[in-house]
């Protein structure tokens, strides 16, 4: 079906009166260097930045069916919460929140892509069809999404990351990691690691970091695919198996068959003396393990 | 306000009796306070699933036996093949949080019965303990599989609020660990006595009630 060009016409002349509807937001009130900021904003953005003022501000647009931005609270909390009428779900508002760089966020949404950067706090950040990425340094960070992805930059500390079909990526990061996808692929690349529990069930894991002597790492999947790839020198205890995938072992002797009777095949042998404990299993995902470039 | 004064007004919070002063205090700790917001959701998940329940219905066998004892008890089922400590431990933890999820929603359903109805279950019996095998996987599976259609009838309450995409997303995550689960039910098959098929199965129920469970939460 064709547009005609009067139609077309209407069309734009309407859009930056849509646009001017949108209500432009500008707020501030003071905040404790280390207090707790809660955002919720039901779709559209929300991005917080830490910064080195005591002051919580926020910045952005109000989308349609919000009927304002409410920023209250005392020193020790803050809340910014933009309000709807109707059905949240559908109310698009893009929001700037600026933090006490020291502070905890807790950020919800339904539909919202979430982003946090310069925060020093523990993030804790939940949304149900957004990506969720958060940035340098928390010294915790737990991140949930349903259908969205999560991506955590994070030196150290601990993760929480978990997806039930977006991909989770977590880099450079270190201390405990927990994190899971059902159908999503999981990636963790960089720092080292003291505990780690990576789970999926068809997503494919790939864990290219470093362990901590004395360390653990337990691997779990149904049909997903696993690679480990572990610096040189690593020392750890390996206990690896599957029932139907293959297993590909460069780092020490190859696997074997754990019955006549079935597939499965089993893998258990050390590095570098032992020390550190590595498991994984599969049912029938296969298994790289290789030394990390 | 602390957490201990959040959690003794959280019935009044919700049921919206409390005075203004007191309701604008607990709302402002729960926008701060995650474990008490999780506690709070929890809570109102319930009353919601109360809500729903026919006032007369049943449990659909008295389930009072076996989770007074194991209250009483505190015993867990444990597999009686040899496990190692982390996979026993698996397990009973999925059980566990099974048995938490039958025992909420057999709470809900006793509080709507009438108050003649519920005088009298007490404790007896004990918890067998599950055997590797065949029919050990199934005593377990029903379990789980009894605390997930629970969690998928809360679901399909809130399924009418959910947009398309994300309805079809959930579907599609819930049909990949359906599909795992047959694929584990048939290599036990063929090696009934695997303690590592058992507690791949655990496992990836359990990975189903959580997965529901999270749905259930961020949806909230």
């Amino acid at each position: 079906m064709m547009m005609t060009k009067t139609t077309i016409a209407i069309v734009l002349a309407a859009l930056p009166a849509a646009g001017a509807a949108q209500d432009r937001i500008s707020r501030t009130r003071p905040a404790a260097p280390d207090g707790v900021v809660h955002v919720e904003n039901p779709a559209g953005s929300i991005r917080v930045i830490g910064w080195d003022r005591a002051e919580v501000a926020v910045s952005g647009s109000l989308g349609h069916g919000a009927f304002g931005l409410d920023l209250r609270g005392d020193q020790r909390r803050t809340v910014v919460e933009v309000e709807t009428e109707g059905n949240p779900h559908g109310v698009h508002s893009e929001i700037e929140v600026r933090v006490p760089a020291g502070s905890d966020v807790v950020i919800e949404s339904f539909a919202a892509s979430v982003s946090v950067s310069e925060v020093k706090g523990t993030v804790t950040a939940e949304t149900v069809n957004g990506d969720i990425r958060v940035g340098e340094a928390p010294r915790e960070v737990r991140a949930e999404s349903v259908n969205g992805g999560v991506s955590v930059s994070s030196r150290g500390g601990r993760v929480q990351a978990e997806s039930v079909n977006g991909p989770v990526t977590v880099r450079g990061a270190g201390g405990e990691i927990n994190a899971s996808t059902v159908n999503g692929p999981l990636s963790v690349t960089g720092g080292t690691f003291e505990r780690g529990r990576l789970e999926t069930v068809n997503g494919r894991i790939l864990f290219e970091a470093g362990l901590a002597a004395g360390g653990s790492l337990d691997v779990e999947t149904v049909s997903g695919e696993v690679e480990l790839a572990l610096p040189a020198g690593t020392a750890a205890d390996f206990t690896v198996s599957t029932f139907s995938g293959d297993i590909r072992n460069e780092l020490g002797p190859a696997a074997r068959r754990a019955s006549r009777y079935t597939t499965e095949k089993e893998l258990a042998f050390s590095t570098g003396g032992g020390g550190a404990r590595v498991t994984v299993e599969t049912l029938s995902g296969g298994i790289v393990l290789r030394r990390r470039q | 306000m602390t957490c201990e004064h959040v959690t003794e007004r959280l019935d009044d919070y919700l049921d919206g009796e409390l005075a203004e002063d007191a309701f604008q205090e607990v709302e402002l700790h729960l926008a701060s306070c995650p474990a008490c917001r999780e506690e709070e959701r929890s809570l109102r998940a319930v009353v919601e699933r109360a809500a729903v329940l026919p006032r007369h219905q049943d449990p659909p066998r008295d389930l009072w036996p076996e989770i007074a004892e194991e209250i009483a008890s505190r015993r867990r089922f444990t597999m009686v093949s040899a496990v190692a400590a982390r996979p026993a431990a698996r397990w009973t933890a999925g059980l566990a949080a099974a048995a938490t999820v039958v025992l909420a929603v057999w709470m809900v359903s006793r509080e709507t019965r009438p108050e003649r109805e519920i005088a009298g279950p007490a404790p007896q019996g004990s918890v067998q303990p599950i055997a590797a095998g065949r029919d050990g996987f199934a005593e377990a599976e029903r379990d789980y599989q009894r605390a997930t259609a629970e969690l998928m009838a809360a679901l399909g309450a809130r399924r009418a609020s959910l947009s398309p995409q994300t309805t079809a997303t959930i579907d599609e995550n819930l049909r990949v660990i359906d599909v795992a689960l047959a694929e584990i039910r048939a290599a036990l098959q063929s090696d009934p006595s695997s303690p590592r098929l058992g507690r791949l199965l655990a496992s990836t129920h359990e990975k189903k009630i959580e997965t529901l469970r999270r749905v259930l939460k961020l949806t909230t």
